[in-house]
């Protein structure tokens, strides 16, 4: 992994290599539309058709020279099991078997087999489906004959596939077949003047759901919604109708919002905040939130809420400042097309979508728009637990109100850091935070999790998680030390991170002082790093100086970096005595 | 007179001023236009003006002219 290839992500410039088993030469330009849309600066490089194996099996390919970061391996059902759709009545149940078992040991093979070659290169494959219309209608599920065992088992090894193979992601293409339609998705006369399997419909919907995949792969991904009340959460405005006058529940459209806010309260479950901006008096609309027996979204599920006469753009302002976030991970949902207005264009960094008038259709916008804007491979413990630590982040901004002292506050946090070296379980976790945290981020480099999976094996590197507890509960793991061997008995600092979530608690001075602990142990004498700053990260320009680093000239004048270096033989701050230290082994 | 959509969706596919453009213009004297950016052209031509055509007219309209006259007949029925 080098430096060069992590700033080549964060600028949004990627090489995606596109092979597949049909025409796909008029899939890229739309392709580079949608990644675009999704921040994405695409070089596409399209291999001959049915090219797979050569590319992918000989090492000097034109495939593996480009290094891709990313290989779009598009294998079609039809193709795949062509024999078999010209007469399904041929094969029996072991000789099914035989040829799916086949067909994903290939692809198996495939993958792993170039994946040491581009290990940092993600591998998206795709699930299958055969025509919702052949021969077998009718006898498919009442007698012995079957097409549908096919692109099911298949799909089942596409899921086993990924399981094992961090790099390996599959996108839904059966999923996205089915919502468009296959009459849709299927343009027959390119498929016999062009042989291409898609119409443009199918496309462009595919495009979209490649762009959410690696938008997810490479962590470009919105945080937190934001959501207006009267006509949004609920039918009605309550300042008006009352509370017992809102459409809300069981009746008619009332249950249309019951529906979009089970699916609002999904996202929590994924990971994505809420928060509420409304205009209203705020005793009517928390009435609501807090006694209405029909809402399934309570308080406790806001991360933030502003319920006044305030402009929305002030507003939101102050939901990120308070959620410690950048504008950019906001999205707006409003009914009112000039609130959406003032805001997109006010904060044109705000996702601001556009939103039906029909609460009808509020639920399954939101799932469309979830998949563009917050999209997921993996959950990871923190996800799941998000909005939680959230509350109780609150909870902590009242005691730190209540305390005098700030030392007294660090103590009565009861913090306890556990430290530990990376490995097959936090990685997800450490890639997330590096691709994620901007403001305390010293040098805002980015890694994927094959990259840091890399990182973690070498012996000339430390990769070190911290994991806080308070008195609140678990705040899962927020800080990303990233150490590299230099020389002898010099290492680097080449990453260090703390979420915004623990910032102002002295984490940084514990993660440190155990970081020089461990490297003395490995002979280290001296440890070296840089601030490079960025947009959001002057929150932490003067740590190092805050620390006891000494600031040294910089070795390559062109940057705006600051280095700083320590001596380690000498005496170093040592942890605050407020914060318990676990090493995990 | 060329439908000035047409003209502008021609000059897009294949880089060329609109002014270049007359109903003689065809994948024989523009190099860009080939089989794989006939289609493209087809397929951005039936979503702008809404039609669809058959699989034997996406092998003959070949020239600039010959779509407009199917566009004509599309728009006649």
């Amino acid at each position: 992994m080098t430096l060069a290839a992590s700033q080549f992500h964060s600028s949004g410039r990627i090489r995606v290599a596109l092979l597949a088993n049909c025409t796909v030469q008029l899939f890229p330009d739309l392709l580079e539309q949608e990644l675009r849309t999704a921040g994405f600066d695409a070089d596409i490089r399209v291999a001959g058709f049915d090219q797979v194996r050569q590319q992918l099996l000989d090492p000097g390919s034109e495939l593996f020279a480009n290094r891709p970061d990313a290989v779009l391996l598009y294998l079609d059902g039809e193709d795949l099991f062509r024999d078999c759709l010209v007469n399904p009545f041929a094969l029996d149940d072991d000789a099914k078997h035989n040829l799916v078992t086949a067909r994903s040991a290939e692809l198996r093979q495939l993958v792993t087999g170039a994946g040491p070659h581009l290990p940092e290169t993600a591998f998206l494959l795709n699930t299958i489906a055969l025509p919702p219309l052949t021969a077998l209608t009718g006898l498919e599920y009442n007698s012995g004959y079957s097409l549908h065992d096919l692109s099911y088992a298949y799909n089942r090894a596409l899921a086993g596939l990924a399981r094992e193979t961090r790099s390996a992601i599959v996108v839904d293409a059966a999923a996205v077949m089915a919502w468009v339609g296959y009459r849709q998705w299927h343009d027959a006369r390119l498929w016999y003047l062009a042989r291409s399997r898609w119409s443009r419909a199918a496309m462009r919907a595919l495009a979209g759901r490649y762009a959410a995949a690696l938008a997810a792969w490479f962590g470009r991904t919105r945080k937190c919604i934001v959501l207006d009340l009267d006509h949004t959460l609920w039918g009605g405005i309550v300042g008006e109708d009352g509370i017992a006058g809102l459409q809300l529940g069981e009746e008619g459209v009332g249950r249309a919002f019951v529906e979009f806010q089970q699916e609002l309260l999904n996202l929590t479950r994924k990971g994505i905040l809420l928060a509420i901006c409304s205009k209203n008096n705020p005793d009517d609309a928390l009435a609501v939130i807090r006694s209405h027996p029909s809402m399934p979204l309570r308080e406790k599920h806001f991360a933030s809420i502003r319920i006044n006469w305030e402009d929305k753009a002030t507003n939101l302002r102050s939901i990120a400042e308070e959620l410690n976030l950048g504008l950019d991970s906001l999205v707006f949902i409003d009914d009112n097309p000039a609130e959406r207005a003032l805001v997109s264009h006010a904060l044109p960094t705000v996702l601001v979508p556009a939103w039906p008038g029909d609460p009808a259709e509020y639920k399954f916008a939101l799932l469309g728009l979830a998949v563009q804007a917050f999209p997921k491979l993996r959950l990871t413990e923190e996800d799941r637990s998000r909005t939680a630590m959230y509350s109780a982040q609150a909870a902590r901004r009242t005691l730190e109100a209540q305390t005098c002292s700030l030392e007294d506050y660090y103590r009565s946090l009861q913090m306890v850091a556990r430290i530990g070296r990376a490995d097959a379980f936090t990685v997800p976790r450490i890639a997330q935070l590096t691709q994620k945290t901007n403001q305390f981020n010293l040098t805002a480099r980015r890694y994927t999790e094959a990259e840091l999976a890399a990182l973690a094996m070498s012996s000339d590197a430390l990769v070190l998680w911290l994991e806080l507890a308070d008195r609140f509960g678990l705040n899962g793991i927020v800080g990303v030390l990233i150490l590299r061997k230099e020389a002898a008995t010099t290492w680097r600092i080449d990453t260090f991170l703390l979420s915004c979530r623990v910032i102002g608690r002295t984490l940084e001075q514990a993660f440190l002082a155990h970081a020089y602990a461990l490297l003395r142990g490995l002979g280290a004498r001296r440890l070296v790093a840089e601030y490079r700053p960025t947009a959001r990260n002057a929150v932490a320009a003067s740590l190092y100086a805050n620390l006891g680093f000494s600031s040294v000239p910089q070795p390559v004048p062109a940057a705006d970096a600051t280095c700083w270096e320590i001596d380690l033989t000498r005496q170093t701050a040592p942890a605050p005595e407020w914060i318990e230290i676990v090493p995990v082994q | 007179m060329l439908n000035p959509h047409l003209v502008e969706i021609v000059a897009r596919n294949f880089g060329l001023e609109p002014a270049q453009i007359t109903p003689a213009t065809n994948a024989d004297t523009v190099p860009q236009w080939d089989s794989v950016s006939h289609l493209k052209l087809i397929l951005d031509i039936e979503e702008s003006f809404a039609v669809r055509f058959s699989s034997a007219e996406l092998g003959e309209l070949t020239s600039v002219g010959r779509i407009q006259i199917a566009l004509h007949q599309r728009a006649e029925r």
